[in-house]
């Protein structure tokens, strides 16, 4: 595929919420997004016609389908048209041209991928995905964002799917800072709030504390390199910001606590205190 | 998240460790919810919720009917399973559990799971979906006893197929956290 081919995506999938979070992600990377439904509802008749029929293909571009393999007693009644028997058909029947697309299959059961398609996919173009319940299961915006800057190499299937610990570390470690700095915050259970990463009321607070707290986003090089670069790829632009600054900050400290100079602060700056709490974690997902 | 509770101490060491992997807690929604509930189970609902209303009605339930409801009692424990560890699985505890953050302090690691995992319940909607979700399995659970008790049960099919309803689409909703 090539540059240009990053530009195209059509989604067939017949729940809308979950194709306008795919168009969300994907039209952030300007890509160009039709929908189109598979089915008209559970056990609806005709909806090939209705909705597959009209859809015109570009040479090349992402595709994105809801096909599960015909089982279960959805499968049963020779006469009606089922989602996955559309999509499965419609894709058979366009496999020419879809050789040069990015088919990204996927169902929300646990079944293997449908004969048809294992027979004619791409291979390293065309790859089936199973347990995709919502949008969330697919990091759309990694896979997109690295397969930009080599089209023309096999799309990063793998980025679909595997999520970064190292961000989800880092999410947490952001969320235990907002708590701990909002006030309000008791001890709980009769334990001291002092394992919290700052003291609430200005109290003394130890080197190792305060190291211990963000260290571990250093990773095994110690310089953040693995943390910094999945928040690259995944475009995550405010949190890449406040990590730097913190792996920045951790770099300016001392390497233990016996060398660590007199008079030192080991507290971060007020504006990257402030650009931490201003940080959005779950509530905005 | 699944802690030994002692004298007020919580301690990571002596949690009791799920008995699956947050790969496999999925595999196994995926087969319960998707591949039997929605593909099977809410299908045959669709179709019989009206003459399941009238047999509920008359107490009296054919031995067919009464096999296919019987499969949701087969069922109900992976759903109970689903439920029992989908804190420990999807929430902040599996994060703290695992490089890079199971390398920090035991004292820290508590005060996260604490509130993180309590903002995390709240802020994701965790905390209000597992319990619609614990609390509508069990009235499938009341009215499929009563239709295979053979005991009057109102609008039996029309409950239970919105009921079951419910119960998929609160299992498919549960937030998971990730990186990104």
């Amino acid at each position: 595929m090539t540059q240009s081919g990053v530009k195209h995506a059509l989604i067939i999938d017949e729940k809308p919420k979950r194709a306008e979070t795919f168009m969300t992600a994907l039209r952030e990377y300007k890509i160009t997004c039709d929908h189109r439904k598979s089915i008209v509802a559970i056990n609806g008749r005709g909806c090939k016609k209705e909705y597959l029929e009209t859809v015109s293909l570009p040479p090349s571009g992402i595709l994105f389908i809801h096909m599960g393999p015909l089982s279960g007693d959805r499968a049963q009644d020779p006469d009606k048209d089922y989602g996955n028997q559309c999509s499965l058909e419609w894709y058979v029947e366009n496999i020419r041209t879809l050789q040069s697309w990015c088919v990204i299959a996927y169902t929300a059961g646990a079944g293997s991928e449908p004969e048809e398609f294992k027979t004619l996919k791409r291979r390293g173009w065309h790859r089936y995905f199973r347990g995709i319940t919502g949008a969330d299961a697919f990091n759309v915006g990694a896979f997109v964002s690295n397969w930009k800057m080599a089209p023309e190499e096999p799309p990063p299937f793998d980025l679909l799917v595997n999520w970064s610990d190292f961000v989800a570390a880092f999410r947490v470690l952001v969320a235990g800072f907002q708590v701990a700095n909002k006030g309000g915050v008791k001890s709980p259970g009769g334990r001291d709030v002092g394992a919290a990463p700052m003291e609430l009321e200005g109290a003394p607070i130890s080197w190792t504390h305060q190291m211990s707290w963000w260290r571990p986003i250093l990773g095994h090089d110690g310089k953040g390199t693995q943390l910094l670069d999945e928040l690259k790829s995944i475009g995550a632009l405010e949190l890449l910001s406040v990590a730097e600054a913190i792996v920045k900050w951790l770099a300016s400290m001392p390497r233990d606590e016996s060398s660590s100079p007199a008079g030192k602060s080991l507290t971060l700056d007020e504006p990257l205190v402030m650009e931490i709490l201003a940080v959005k974690l779950w509530l905005s997902q | 998240m699944a802690i030994a509770v002692s004298n007020g101490f919580r301690v990571f060491e002596t949690r009791l460790a799920p008995p699956l992997s947050r790969d496999e807690w999925l595999e196994r929604r995926a087969r319960f919810n998707h591949d039997w509930l929605q593909v099977s189970f809410l299908t045959f609902l669709q179709a019989w919720h009206v003459e399941l209303d009238v047999y509920g009605s008359t107490a009296d339930l054919p031995v067919d009917i009464r096999t296919v409801l019987g499969e949701w009692v087969v069922r109900r424990p992976v759903l109970d399973l689903l439920i029992r560890y989908a804190e420990q699985l999807l929430g902040p505890g599996k994060v703290l559990d695992e490089f890079p953050l199971n390398e920090l302090p035991y004292d820290q690691r508590l005060w996260l799971l604490d509130e993180v995992g309590k903002l995390w319940r709240e802020a994701s909607g965790f905390r209000l979906l597992i319990g619609d979700l614990e609390a509508t399995a069990t009235s499938v659970d009341e009215v499929i006893g009563n239709l295979l008790a053979d005991h009057p049960c109102l609008h039996a099919g029309t409950r239970l197929y919105a009921k079951c309803q419910t119960v998929s689409r609160l299992l498919t909703a549960l937030p998971m956290i990730r990186g990104a």
